[in-house]
């Protein structure tokens, strides 16, 4: 009877694991996409200011 | 030397010039931008992470790998958002290219189909196109055609919209020509042409016979063959004028001084055809003293016929024949003193040496042979019209006018001992005609008796059916004197 219990603890102690494991990878992963979310975003905002401030038609001369 | 064109007076589409500065001008900006981005988080990632404390350094974490995610995902984006970029500027230019080049080799190709082109009548330069004046600002822009410019007009950079092409009616812009700078009408582009000099020695009255033809045409003929009729420059109708005047009052036309003659240009209009410009040229008769002088006739690079006078009276066999008649008119009638065949002979070497004639090659375009002053001591008679008048009747009624008087003149000419310079003639063209004509109609005299030429407008005629059918037709004429 003691052998099953200590089983079931082992069990149990290694689901706590694997789902602490697994919400630490859920979090990284939430924050590389986070990370990789501004990089783009900041990369796209800044990629539209430069085109906004270079691009100008050429005008006549009046 | 450098071939590249000076650059056009107009604003560049912007595909095709500054559309690509401005990507380059993007690219390093935003790359600057993307670099500043991450060295700020860095910057506030460091003070963070040296702190004591366990939550600045969280935050320290945060801002660094904010500044991580900048370098490495924001140069993913800043690559893939230059690609699109330098995508996008491509296929737009490739795009307005292509449409540019379909309407210029649309244009190009109706224009050579109706046989339009530029010839300047001052110094005879062909060209497709003249170089136009922008009516806002006078810029002189030299390739107003569909063009990296422009698809359908140019904006001049004083800001005036031009036509590019002629279907948007460029042609009415003021114009010059790419060479000499001579001022052109639309007609000098927008029509086709026909280009006849007329040629001989000095003092066979070439200026005579171009004028009293001019006349005639104008005056008469014109209206007979359903043709209307403008002069394309006030410089030749004020010449038209003088010369005709001058014609009335029983005087001869000035001495012509240039060489490189100046065209008379006559448009020539046909309801339901394309109009028509007659360049006709008068050159000095000193032009053909050597072969250089016809050299700078640039207009018989694209020859349409040409008319070759000759005066009698420079036949050495004529000339003694009636030796004591010359002697008394001498003044009067100022007998060429240059052989014929001499001046034939430099216009075939100036053709050989300057225009792409081959040696002993054959004149391809119509060659009208006109003996001048035929009114002379009644050399009418012998070679004129009424010689073919009397030679006709003799003859069956199927013989056309045209073959007895081309037998006519040629048999007279050689037995004026000028056979070698018939030979010459017709071996050297493959179309030769003869006329006479008397471009004054009389004997020059000291009283006001208005000159009437006779038979000087049908070689022209003949040359001109010959290279434009369409306009006058390939029917034999009537000719004067011939009723």
């Amino acid at each position: 009877m003691a052998k099953d219990d200590n089983g079931a603890e082992a069990i149990g102690a290694l689901l706590v694991l694997v789902m602490i494991v697994m919400a630490v990878v859920a979090a990284v992963a939430a924050l590389m996409s986070a990370g990789a979310v501004y990089g783009a975003g900041t990369a796209l905002y800044n990629y539209g200011v430069s085109l906004r401030e270079s691009i100008q038609p050429e005008r006549a001369a009046v | 030397m450098s071939t590249t064109p000076a650059p056009a007076p107009a604003i560049r589409s912007y595909f095709f010039g500054k559309g690509f500065r401005d990507l380059q001008q993007t690219i390093r900006a935003s790359w600057w931008r993307n670099q500043e981005s991450a060295q700020h988080h860095f910057r506030r990632c460091g003070p963070l992470f040296a702190s004591d404390e366990w939550g600045e350094r969280a935050q320290a974490v945060v801002f660094g790998t904010a500044g991580v995610s900048v370098m490495v995902f924001g140069t993913a984006v800043f690559l893939a958002a230059s690609a699109v970029h330098v995508v996008i500027l491509a296929v737009l230019l490739a795009l307005i290219y292509t449409a540019f080049t379909v309407v210029y080799l649309a244009e190009r190709g109706y224009l050579l189909a109706r046989r339009f082109f530029t010839v300047c009548p001052v110094c005879h330069s062909k060209a497709p196109l003249p170089q136009y004046f922008c009516p806002g600002c006078g810029a002189v822009h030299g390739r107003l055609i569909p063009s990296s410019y422009g698809i359908l007009r140019h904006t001049c950079r004083c800001g005036h919209r031009l036509p590019a092409t002629f279907f948007l009616g460029r042609g009415a812009l003021r114009s010059r020509c790419p060479e000499c700078a001579h001022a052109l009408e639309q007609s000098h582009t927008e029509s086709r042409k026909l280009f006849v000099p007329v040629t001989g020695a000095k003092s066979v009255g070439k200026s005579a016979f171009l004028y009293t033809a001019l006349q005639e045409l104008v005056e008469h003929r014109a209206g007979e063959l359903g043709l209307s009729h403008r002069f394309v420059e006030t410089a030749t109708e004020c010449d038209f004028e003088r010369t005709r005047d001058q014609f009335a009052r029983g005087r001869r036309p000035d001495v012509t001084m240039d060489t490189l003659p100046r065209a008379l240009t006559l448009q020539l209009d046909r309801p339901g055809q394309s109009p028509r410009v007659l360049y006709l040229y008068d050159p000095a008769g000193e032009a053909f003293a050597d072969t250089q002088g016809t050299g700078l006739h640039k207009y018989q690079d694209y020859l349409s016929g040409l008319v070759f006078l000759v005066d009698p009276f420079a036949i050495p066999a004529v000339a003694g024949e009636y030796r004591e008649q010359l002697a008394a008119h001498a003044d009067a009638l100022r007998p060429s003193a240059v052989p014929v065949d001499d001046t034939f002979a430099r216009i075939l070497i100036g053709m050989e040496e300057f225009f792409g004639l081959k040696k002993g090659g054959r004149i391809k375009v119509p060659v009208a042979v006109v003996l001048n002053k035929a009114d002379a001591f009644g050399l009418e008679d012998r070679v004129g019209e009424r010689a073919v008048d009397a030679r006709m009747e003799a003859l069956p009624a199927d013989a056309t006018r045209e073959a007895v008087r081309d037998a006519l003149i040629r048999e007279q000419l050689k037995a004026w001992g000028e056979g070698p310079f018939v030979q010459q003639l017709e071996t050297r063209c493959a179309r030769v005609r003869y006329f006479t004509c008397s471009s004054l109609g009389r004997m020059p005299d000291a009283s006001d008796r208005a000159f009437e030429g006779r038979g000087v407008l049908e070689p022209l005629l003949w040359i001109i059916g010959e290279a434009d059918g369409a306009l006058v037709g390939r029917r034999r004429l009537p000719l004067l004197g011939a009723a």
